[in-house]
């Protein structure tokens, strides 16, 4: 029987939620005082949390935990720039397995890393770093970040990234080359001139069961492509908002987003802390916050701090920049406020462990 | 050759084995400074950036009298001598 797992990384450290299905037991902060801005559960045999620690004093690296965040391990093999490649490594944005159990990180400054030894040593996929349009990419307002991988489950050569304020790429040859996949997508005014680049990708996800078929949360709308990101339409309908940034796939053709008034005002529309749901792909959205608070939430979710359970297709989990976090187990007909209340909550990722 | 201590900030412990400071042979603080690189190379990506700065925002304190922020200063060094990793705090 297996148990739930939440990681939340927040702007001052990791907390932990375990469901037994009776209730939560929480655990943390754990490395307190670093901004967790990436927190993930890889391997099988010996897991092992991961978590991107960033300070913008002291920099971004990787620490690692064997015993479920009780002790942490500085990586010495985290992420880092070769000498004159003239990139600076300010923060971990993501990370990621394979299901091959390969490990993948997006960072800023705009790069991808990959670790075949569970996250001991990373190199960088330079194929990307170097892309011909690299002399056109603009930061957005987090930076020139790399902040979504999403590797097809069925063939990991195929692998798709978004960088902010560029636009999302894939490889179909695991990485050795990446095609700019914008088309559909419009342009930010970054003041760059690139053909296709200024699209500002908020957040990417690739639906279940259709290694085809992604949906995006972009900072000039809500779009879905069929044919595995080569074109974009925008996917709108019942949204009280098309700004936003996490976007999450739950089940064939279901999704979550958190819409916010807009870019300058970036809270919920009127406060009303909601999330939309769409069951048929996108073609329309439906309000799914049953349970969530009536009174004012003048906050946002950030594109990283929305997961699903891995095991359950009805199970949602977000936190806000308020700190609250939330759950749903029945696919958002209702939802529960978890026993927490913490810092700014930039990273929620949702596992499954052994009771 | 000197023996000195070079201390870091809670924050930073992890990166030399959980504890709150190190103890370098140095006759000079840039000698130090590349001890510190050779010896502790998870302290070192803390301290300095990617172009062997040390980091906007770190400064190094030699006695408790800020060094600035250079890294390749020529102050003589004697034993017992202590030197501070500290974050430079910038408004409130």
């Amino acid at each position: 029987m297996s148990e739930l797992l939440l990681l939340i990384g927040t702007e001052k450290g990791a907390f932990t939620a375990r469901h037994d299905g009776t209730g939560w037991r929480t655990t943390g902060p754990h490395l307190p005082g670093w901004e967790v801005s990436a927190l993930t559960l890889v391997g099988d045999g010996r897991p092992r949390l991961l978590a991107g620690t960033t300070h913008y004093v002291y920099g971004a690296t990787i620490r690692a935990s064997e015993d479920m965040g009780a002790t942490w391990r500085e990586l010495g093999g985290s992420p880092r720039f070769a000498d004159g490649r003239g990139f600076k490594l300010k923060r971990v944005w993501t990370i990621d397995e394979a299901p091959s159990g390969v490990l993948y990180t997006g960072v800023d400054e705009a790069a991808l890393f990959r670790s075949a030894d569970a996250g001991e040593t990373w190199s960088e996929v330079a194929s990307l770093s170097d892309h011909p349009t690299r002399p056109h990419w603009s930061p957005g307002n987090g930076g020139l970040c790399l902040h979504t991988v999403v590797v097809d489950p069925h063939d990991e050569r195929r692998m798709w990234v978004a960088i902010s304020a560029v636009g999302a790429f894939r490889t179909d040859d695991g990485g050795e080359t990446w095609e700019l996949k914008t088309r559909g997508l419009p342009p930010v005014p970054t003041g760059g001139d690139g053909d296709g680049i200024d699209r500002c990708v908020h957040r990417m996800a690739l639906d279940p069961r259709s290694r085809d078929t992604l949906y995006m949360q972009c900072h000039g709308g809500v779009f879905r492509s069929d044919d595995a990101a080569d074109s974009w339409y925008p996917v709108e309908t019942g949204l009280p908002s098309n700004f936003g940034f996490p976007i999450v796939a739950t089940g064939p053709g279901e999704a979550f987003v958190a819409p916010l008034d807009s870019d300058e005002r970036r809270f919920m529309p009127a406060g009303r802390l909601r999330v939309y749901r769409t069951r048929d792909g996108g073609a329309s959205w439906q309000d799914a916050s049953r349970g969530l608070p009536e009174e004012p939430q003048f906050v946002n979710v950030l594109r990283g701090a929305m997961a699903k359970d891995p095991a359950d297709p009805g199970g949602v989990f977000f936190g806000t920049t308020m700190g609250q976090v939330y759950g749903t187990r029945d696919g958002g007909e209702s939802w529960e406020q978890l026993p927490l209340q913490l810092p700014r909550v930039l990273s929620v990722t949702a596992h499954r462990v052994g009771a | 050759m000197a023996r000195v201590t070079l201390a870091v900030p809670g924050l930073l412990r992890d990166s030399i084995g959980g504890r709150a400071s190190v103890t370098l042979e140095a006759a000079t603080v840039a000698e130090a400074l590349a001890r510190l690189r050779s010896e502790h190379p998870l302290l070192t990506v803390h301290v300095f950036d990617e172009d062997g700065d040390v980091r906007e925002h770190v400064f190094l304190a030699l006695n408790g009298r800020s060094l600035g922020r250079s890294a390749a200063v020529d102050a003589p060094l004697a034993d017992g001598d202590r030197l501070d990793v500290v974050q430079a705090v910038s408004g409130g």
